[in-house]
């Protein structure tokens, strides 16, 4: 139609007449404008194009009917958003997990043993008992051992002079008691 | 029983549908999936022009959004800070395949982006219906510099204000204003290059 445009007049609010369309001035400029355009051909002619391809714009770029999703997009990307998410885990879901899979295991292991002969759990059950057994052992040994240490220790205090040499000693003899001990525990467990 | 809670959760709004995600209800999340998919592929498409692409980067857009739906802020749109994250989302891409980019524009000393592609030219008919429009201007937005292409999409296809266009690409709204008229302008040069008439 009007391919040679002609150039607006330099008082002309070209610039603006497409915000003018998109309803995007305050009202008072606004109201300038159509005062203009009601005395400017010039601008009149430039609005009514402009208005003419924004339509077009809008009734061009609106559709969407030209895009096909995959038919099961939508699960794809929520499966995949979960899968990956971080932000949205708390801490309070990770204590629940791990009390979760903790109760299970326990449920599993009684369930099993309940039904009775199971070979597999029974050579589990003696494990278990054997490990009971020599930390059982540990704990006394070590129980007897400190007990051996404080008599030792509270006799020697009673019966020496704290002087200053005297108190040199204690270390000394600590690390021989510890080192007699250990070689002990050593010679007890290869027997 | 069923068809009830489906029902209820399309009529949720935006805003109780992220509660919704946020408290682990998967369903929330799912609809705003499902609500926005459409219109976030068809952004991402038109900016990237490549149908693989744009279901990857829109892909990526949602998990970035599930991810960060604490951050969500209800005294925004959804939608617009959904597209803000594929706006960015989509400039990211390009940036990593910055070959078809390089050609596509360069910014002169205004701040302005000129076109630097040869445009093809179709015969034009007169009296062409405005349905019939439909295609050419497609072919004339993919012509346009990313920076441009980008605010057309927001304004014409996503119906933006321009506060929300400022919003989502995180632009100055004097520099949506002169861009969007550029842009509008340029297009309307490649049209009368074209051999179009009426705008």
């Amino acid at each position: 139609m009007d391919l040679e445009r002609e150039q607006p007049e330099f008082d002309c609010p070209s610039g603006e007449i497409s915000s003018y369309i998109d309803g995007e001035l305050l009202p008072s400029r606004e109201l300038e404008l159509e005062r203009h355009f009601i005395s400017c051909e010039t601008c009149r002619s430039e609005l009514n194009l402009q208005k003419k391809f924004l339509i077009a714009l809008d009734h061009a770029l609106e559709s969407e009917e030209e895009i096909d999703l995959p038919a099961n997009f939508t699960k794809v990307v929520v499966a995949n958003a979960e899968s990956r998410v971080s932000g949205l885990r708390r801490r309070s879901e990770r204590y629940n997990a791990f009390f979760v899979c903790a109760g299970l295991f326990l449920i599993i292991i009684f369930a099993l043993g309940a039904s009775g002969t199971n070979t597999a759990l029974d050579g589990f059950f003696v494990v278990v008992q054997k490990l009971v057994a020599v930390g059982g052992f540990v704990v006394h040994m070590i129980y007897d051992i400190a007990i051996g240490a404080v008599i030792i220790l509270r006799s020697l205090a009673s019966r020496f002079v704290l002087d200053s040499s005297i108190k040199l000693l204690f270390p000394g003899l600590a690390v021989v008691y510890i080192y007699i001990v250990s070689r002990l525990i050593s010679l007890i467990s290869r027997s | 029983m069923r068809l009830t809670a489906l029902e209820n959760i399309q009529k949720m709004t935006d805003v109780e549908l992220i509660a919704k995600a946020i408290r682990g209800r998967e369903d929330g999340f799912e609809e705003l999936v499902r609500r926005y998919q459409r219109p976030i592929t068809n952004y991402v498409y038109r900016m990237l022009n490549d149908y693989d692409s744009s279901l990857d980067v829109t892909q990526e857009v949602f998990i970035k959004v599930y991810n960060s739906l604490k951050k969500y802020s209800s005294e925004y749109k959804f939608s617009t800070w959904l597209y803000r994250i594929a706006h960015n989302a989509a400039i990211d891409h390009m940036r990593r395949n910055t070959v078809n980019q390089q050609s596509l524009e360069t910014e002169n000393g205004d701040g302005a982006y000129q076109l630097q592609i040869e445009s093809p030219n179709p015969t034009p008919e007169q009296d062409r219906e405005l349905s019939e429009w439909r295609t050419e201007i497609e072919a004339v937005v993919k012509c346009l510099p990313a920076a441009y292409r980008d605010l057309i999409l927001l304004r014409h296809s996503r119906d933006l204000s321009y506060d929300e266009i400022a919003e989502v690409t995180q632009l100055p709204l004097g520099t949506v204003k002169n861009r969007l008229f550029r842009a509008r302008e340029m297009m309307r040069e490649i049209f009368i290059e074209r051999g179009f008439s009426g705008f």
